[in-house]
């Protein structure tokens, strides 16, 4: 089973959206609904956390997605490592980029890592021009 | 400059961060209606996203142009302009335009566009900047 959480990318929402992920962790987890949804209409990141602890990411992580993947990442912190699944990433830039590298910081913080998975060549791309490839672990890529 | 006919086209964008997703796409389009290479579009994109991004974050809150304009065919270009309250001799030139290191948080954006155009021209006019980024076209 995976768990969907869907937010919007506005930032006004994250507090709600994070709450509802909060208390679908706690109660509608063990009722067998598999879902939350806080949809919108301008949409552009959606994540999902794998009962493993992958959090996987559909959409473009720019100024609108990175905070809100951001706070996702913040609420999984006590996974080690952190895997983020990057499969369904066309497009990331550099306010994107802040969102990851600061997962990683956090992580060294706590002699742990962040890993990369099913990165594309937008994301690749960009870690090698910013330079900041060493900052994480890139456990797989795509074409 | 071999100028044909102003071949320009723009759109206004609000200074909110949904925008950077909007003008993207919007900059994708009129790429690819020009037969842009597509390495040209996806470098035209993430420049687009991070000149937005950074209005959105240091400009004056006010709505922000982004434009291409195709006059010239020996570049590509692609434009944002926005209100701000920086005077000229605050901005800095593009040639100081680098990209932060890995440890430092922000610093990249910029950076990025220096690096990924082979021209970039900037200016403020009264209460306005404008940044024009160029790639010279290899197809012709």
């Amino acid at each position: 089973m995976r768990v969907m959480v869907t937010i919007t990318p506005l930032t006004q929402r994250l507090d709600l959206a994070v709450r509802n992920l909060a208390d679908f962790m706690t109660h509608e987890c063990l009722e067998g609904d598999p879902r939350v949804n806080e949809a919108g209409d301008n949409e552009s990141l959606t994540v999902e956390i794998d009962l493993d602890g992958t959090i996987v990411v559909h959409g473009d992580i720019d100024i609108a997605g990175g905070p809100t993947l951001e706070a996702v990442i913040m609420s999984h912190e006590t996974n080690n490592p952190i895997v983020i699944d990057l499969d369904d990433v066309s497009f990331i830039d550099s306010s994107g980029l802040r969102s990851l590298l600061g997962a990683s910081r956090r992580a060294h913080a706590r002699n742990s890592t962040v890993k990369l998975r099913s990165v594309g060549p937008e994301v690749t791309r960009l870690l090698q021009i910013t330079g900041t490839v060493d900052q994480f672990i890139i456990e797989s890529s795509r074409g | 400059m071999n100028l044909s006919a102003v071949d320009r086209e723009h759109q206004l964008f609000d200074s909110v961060p949904e925008s950077a997703r909007a003008a993207r796409k919007f900059v994708g389009e009129i790429l690819r209606h020009r037969l842009a290479p597509n390495s040209v579009v996806v470098d035209f994109r993430l420049v687009t996203s991070e000149l937005v991004s950074n209005v959105i974050e240091h400009g004056d809150g006010m709505r922000l142009t982004v434009f291409g304009d195709f006059s010239d065919n020996h570049w590509w270009e692609i434009g944002v302009v926005a209100g701000t309250t920086l005077s000229s001799s605050k901005l800095k030139q593009p040639n100081e335009w680098t990209v932060a290191g890995s440890e430092d948080r922000t610093g990249r954006g910029l950076g990025l566009v220096r690096q990924l155009m082979d021209d970039v021209i900037t200016d403020i006019s009264g209460d306005l900047v404008s940044v024009r980024c160029r790639r010279r076209r290899t197809e012709n």
